[in-house]
């Protein structure tokens, strides 16, 4: 991740959740570090997406170098 | 349906109380799917809210705004505004309003009323990036999302209590947060899916 762009991490990823990934997916100015969501379909969609999967949003706190405090 | 009372907060000004009756008898699970509320505003206006979860019905945002294409869109409206000198269906935008005296052997006159159109979500991530960066304020603060939150809650609390709940300082109950600056208006009418 380069100093410019922002680590973004959903939490979610029900329809709404995934709307947001693809408009993040399409701003050059973020960068994906995970996705957050229990079912497994999250995690298939983290799969498909090339993501790092968390099955709760606490989960971000296994990444803290990607994220701000 | 706190997306549709925050837009009702947002169109007609701080919601002052709240009666309701809810229901699960729709899905039966533990939490409501159903309800219907009524809303009383600060600056005098009245609104009713109509939501399920349960129904087959295009009357909610999401099926009518065509904002987000996962969503089968109907050419239904989802939220009526009636004024005294004029009324607004949205998101059809059609404005109805008497083109002389008012009364009702006067034809209404309707026209649509012009509305930018754009990507909310896209408009949405761009300003959050913004503000993340310290270049833009929130558009939504903490507050206004938690006096939303404080009506949201409200519904529910007057439904088990069986009578009308005040939101004394507007969501002043809720973190210690205080009211937003939202402007006054009308009444109205939602349907909403939750």
């Amino acid at each position: 991740m380069s100093a410019a762009r922002l680590g973004i991490g959903v939490i979610g990823a029900g329809v709404i959740g995934r709307t947001h990934l693809s408009s993040l997916t399409q701003d050059p100015a973020c960068e994906i570090i995970g996705l957050a969501d229990p079912m497994p379909a999250a995690a298939e969609l983290a799969v498909d997406r090339g993501l790092t999967h968390y099955t709760d949003h606490g989960g971000r706190r296994a990444r803290p170098d990607q994220l701000d405090p | 349906m706190i997306h549709d009372i925050d837009v009702l907060r947002f169109v007609c000004g701080e919601i002052d109380s709240v009666q309701a009756l809810t229901s699960s008898a729709g899905r039966g699970l533990p939490i409501n799917d159903t309800a219907v509320v009524s809303v009383s505003f600060a600056g005098g206006a009245l609104g009713t809210i109509t939501m399920s979860d349960a129904v087959a019905a295009p009357w909610a945002w999401d099926l009518t705004s065509g904002e987000n294409p996962f969503f089968g869109r109907t050419d239904e409206n989802c939220y009526l505004l009636a004024g005294s000198e004029a009324s607004l269906a949205v998101p059809s935008m059609r404005l109805w309003r008497y083109p002389g005296a008012i009364g009702w052997a006067t034809e209404l006159a309707t026209d649509r009323v012009p509305v930018a159109t754009g990507d909310p979500y896209a408009r949405q991530l761009a300003h959050f990036l913004a503000v993340i960066r310290g270049d833009e304020r929130p558009v939504v603060g903490a507050r206004d999302a938690t006096a939303t939150l404080a009506a949201t809650l409200a519904v529910e609390e007057a439904a088990a209590a069986g009578r009308r709940i005040a939101l004394s300082g507007h969501g002043t109950d809720v973190f210690g947060i205080g009211p937003g600056d939202r402007d006054q208006g009308l009444a109205t009418s939602v349907n909403s899916a939750p």
